[in-house]
């Protein structure tokens, strides 16, 4: 009794204070002074605390901050939340309805470091976590949020955790230490595993594969790779039976032709789609969830079934996406294109194969066309989206699931929970600065909005038509397609509604593995160093080499090939899903790519596009707002 | 005579007789050959082409996966083909075989259907002298069951049907074989992987007493008379590989899997080459 009068009067203080701030930042007089980070922040807090707002613990503790959800806070998920990411706002949309986080085993600290699943999966980055975030938090923190735990959280556990360097691959790339064992004897499935290839360390600015407790020479040898974590969201998608519900899962066997049998759900003994993480380890969200609660929350004795289901079930009906763009559409107001949005994720089948005109990876944006074709670049245009695919009767991907269970609860008016002050912003190179939501009509729309969406829709023009030399890419240009392969980023990107692949989704790039990693070079006139650790991997006689490095290849992470042991699969990663993505930089699994235009930068020159600087603006404008 | 003494005799052996069967030459009509292939872009999709002793080869055009399988630049390709009636397709004289890739037509050349692609090994190791991509010549006119965009197909807009249920197995069971084949000096069985399927559903049907995998080491006969012959370990890769592939595929847990390799090559005839690179699966109830 005692305890919930307190908490009740704690209530009552915060939502007095709340309004007496809220009265005295209305005062204020100019909208423009508000927009300081300082008087933002003061905004929200007092706004936050006038409505009682739901995330907001009742104990004696302070508020947490509304861009992160401490675990163990308690306080209710909202059904749909959103939150300002730099790009306009992300949307985490909960499809079974709002979620008490008390108790509830994806919010709670279960180990030993205090982290929750939450900790690394937080909403206001669309259920995986930028850099600023990770920044933001440990300037607010000095470094103690058990998000820098040292088992993983720092560059080695070994080193003083009170220091900043001794963190610098999370706070500069938001990668965090991935341990795994090396040399490994047994796959996942527990059947035998010989590597096909050495290790040999070249560098190691980290410490960690040097480490006496944690390196490679250990006593418990593991080697010590750095990746970002992956979102939990839109998983109906990445984590499925691949016999029922993945494009060519028709039997046990890998689509993409390596004659490579599929990891089993152990439970069920289906063949799964192996598209959860970026090394393609755990077939299933329960064995993932199992894993990072003993990798990465340090639990001590393994979580119950009924913990692991619960995690899985809340998971499963989390879906999220850039909800509103920095022009103020809002892509939940009718006319808004197909795909964006999070209630579209909800709402579209899984399974469906996006390399093709009948079921374009993301539908179409011919919504936002203003239909003189004006606005799309110069010469040559391939076949336009619109041609075959806006009013095609037969496509399923636009039939709503009504008998979805998550489609019963209709979309209430989103939850503002957070503004990022250092992700605000707005788009210079096309003079956007209305943030009015506006109908999703081309004759209603200001200039500069139609201009931004005429460029979503020429950057995703590019994405689905306009080829280039896919070139050197193992699993992708080995699986029938030949090298160099002239096709699109569809091709790869061919999932429908998440742009991943729609086989077990691993390939080397070349994000990983020199020579285009992009590391920087040591020079003693610069101060930029190599941060990630350097390996040589020495693939032995009679193994298959990697088709396009061979038999030594330098690589930052070997990917897929520390779980299967093979030299081809060096360098593999399993591709990332492209929503959300504005509230998450930096990109790719080593966070090499600081931003979206980092992201067509690489790709441009990779596979050498000659993109001009309007696609490649279009290409990132397409990319944020998925 | 210890172990590895008899292995050395039976390597020479084998060296002998292959030496001897490559006293001949393959039929006129073929063109079998090592060599760097090219990539000739099109208007639309890209054609591969590849030289051989002063003449141009078309070999095929790009495709989806799941067809036939083009080259690879960074590596040379073994062809394994016969010269095809009609006119030079992309520049080349088409080469064709009796594989197809696919029960779909891969595309046509100025309106006539493409042939049959020849039989394209991609060669194991890195050669970085196979590099050349030949720009756009407007004057071949392709058109691909798959363009160089998204798929335009109606099938592409349905997933594949379910394989339809292994057909029932009703005693008394007898042994049955099950045959995959391979590319040159590979030991993945990517085309026929199906039969592994097959051979575990026949075990597990019967809840066979012995599986037995042989795997075999072949040899191409070349146009030009000599023998080219796949790397000295390749038999024992492909049984070990397929070995894992049953195991993953969950044999019975009371079937015996036993393992056998021949590293002695195959005769070469230069004509069914690219059929007896294979393996066999012996399913013993």
């Amino acid at each position: 009794m005692r305890a919930k009068r307190s908490q009740l009067g704690l209530q009552k203080i915060w939502l007095l204070a709340g309004l007496t701030l809220l009265r005295a930042n209305m005062t204020r007089k100019a909208l423009s002074a508000m927009k300081t980070p300082d008087a933002l922040a003061c905004m929200r807090l007092s706004a936050l605390c006038a409505m009682g707002f739901i995330a907001v613990p009742a104990t004696a503790d302070p508020p947490q901050p509304d861009y992160w959800i401490a675990a163990g806070q308690g306080g209710t998920a909202p059904h749909l939340a959103r939150y300002e990411d730099g790009q306009g706002e992300v949307e985490v949309l909960l499809a079974s309805g709002p979620v008490n986080m008390k108790d509830h085993p994806f919010f709670t600290p279960l180990g030993e470091n205090g982290r929750a699943c939450v900790t690394c999966h937080q909403p206001s980055s669309g259920m995986g976590l930028s850099v600023e975030t990770i920044r933001k938090r440990w300037q607010e923190t000095q470094g103690r949020d058990p998000l820098f735990a040292a088992i993983d959280g720092s560059n080695c556990p070994s080193l003083a955790q009170e220091k900043p360097d001794s963190h610098s691959l999370l706070l500069n790339r938001g990668l965090f230490r991935v341990s795994l064992p090396w040399p490994r004897t047994t796959g996942p499935d527990g059947t035998p595993v010989n590597p096909e290839f050495t290790i040999e360390l070249v560098r190691d600015p980290t410490g960690c594969n040097t480490d006496p407790q944690y390196g490679l020479h250990s006593p418990d040898p593991h080697i010590s790779i750095f990746r970002r974590p992956r979102i939990a969201a839109n998983l109906k998608y990445l984590a499925v039976d691949a016999g029922a519900e993945m494009y060519g899962g028709v039997g046990p066997f890998n689509a993409k032709r390596l004659a490579m049998v599929l990891d089993r759900d152990p439970e069920t003994g289906r063949y799964m789609s192996m598209n959860i993480m970026s090394d393609a380890r755990d077939p299933t969200l329960k064995i993932q969830a199992a894993e990072a609660a003993r990798d990465h929350l340090q639990v001590r004795t393994a979580l119950t079934d009924a913990q692991l289901q619960q995690i899985v079930t809340f998971e499963s009906q989390i879906y999220a996406a850039q909800g509103v763009d920095t022009a103020g559409d809002d892509f939940s107001a009718p006319g808004a294109p197909p795909a964006l949005g999070a209630h579209n994720l909800r709402d579209s089948p899984t399974g469906v194969l996006g390399d093709s005109f009948g079921n374009p990876a993301f539908k179409t944006f011919d919504a936002w066309l203003s239909g003189s074709g004006s606005a799309r670049p110069s010469g040559p245009v391939p076949a336009r989206l619109s041609d075959s695919t806006a009013a095609r009767p037969s496509d399923s991907a636009s039939a709503p699931l009504s008998n979805s269970p998550s489609a019963r609860l209709s979309d209430p008016a989103p939850t503002r929970l957070a503004d990022s002050a250092s992700m605000s912003g707005s788009r210079p190179d096309l003079n956007v600065d209305t943030k009015a939501h506006a109908p999703n009509t081309p004759s209603a729309t200001p200039p500069a909005q139609q201009a931004l969406r005429e460029s979503v829709a020429r950057g995703y023009d590019i994405f689905f038509n306009r080829p280039f030399w896919i070139r050197d890419v193992s699993h992708i240009n080995t699986v029938g397609f030949g090298n160099p392969a002239k096709r699109t980023c569809v091709t790869c990107h061919n999932l429908q509604m998440v742009g991943t692949d729609a086989s077990a989704g691993w390939g080397d790039l070349g994000t990983t593995n020199e020579p285009w990693a992009g590391e920087p070079l040591y020079s003693p006139r610069s101060a930029i160093k190599p941060e990630l650790p350097l390996f040589k991997v020495v693939c032995n006689p009679q193994a298959r080499p990697h088709p396009f490095l061979g038999r030594v290849i330098y690589t930052h992470d070997p990917g897929r090939a520390l779980i299967s042991g093979k030299c081809y699969d060096v360098g593999s990663i399993v591709m990332g899903q492209l929503r959300a993505l504005a509230a998450r930089p930096p990109y790719f699994s080593n966070g090499s790519a600081e931003d979206l235009r980092a992201v067509v930068d690489f790709y441009d020159r990779r596979f050498n596009m000659a993109l001009t600087q309007q696609e490649k603006t279009d290409l990132v404008n397409f990319m944020s707002v998925l | 005579m210890n172990r590895s003494n008899v292995l050395k005799w039976l390597w020479l052996l084998g060296v002998a007789s292959a030496t001897c069967a490559a006293a001949s030459h393959p039929p006129t009509d073929r063109r079998n050959f090592i060599t760097c292939p090219i990539i000739q872009d099109t208007e639309t999709v890209p054609c591969w082409v590849a030289d051989y002793a002063g003449e141009r080869y078309f070999l095929g055009i790009q495709t989806d996966s799941g067809g036939w399988s083009p080259p690879w630049l960074g590596h040379k390709v073994l062809v394994e083909g016969r010269i095809a009636p009609g006119p030079r397709i992309c520049g080349g004289i088409p080469l064709t075989s009796q594989y197809p890739a696919s029960n779909l037509p891969s595309g046509t050349a100025d309106g006539a259907p493409l042939p049959n692609s020849p039989v394209a090994s991609v060669m194991r190791e890195l050669d970085p002298s196979c590099n050349t991509l030949l720009p756009t010549n407007p004057q071949y006119h392709i058109v691909g069951r798959r363009g160089p965009g998204p798929n335009t197909a109606e099938s592409a807009l349905h997933r594949p049907p379910p394989p339809p249920p292994p057909p029932a197995v009703t005693p008394p069971y007898s042994p049955r074989t099950f045959k995959l084949t391979y590319d040159f000096d590979s030991e993945l069985a990517s085309r026929t992987i199906g039969a592994a399927l097959k051979a575990v559903q026949y075990a597990q049907a019967t809840q066979a007493r012995r599986i037995t995998i042989t795997a075999y080491r072949s040899a191409t006969l070349l146009s030009d008379g000599t023998l080219a012959i796949e790397i000295e370990n390749i038999a024992q890769l492909r049984a070990e590989e397929l070995g894992s592939t049953l195991h993953r595929l969950k044999i019975p847990p009371t079937t015996q899997l036993l393992l056998h390799w021949n590293t002695k090559p195959l005769p070469a005839d230069g004509v069914t080459d690219p059929e007896r690179r294979h393996a066999e699966i012996l399913v013993t109830p």
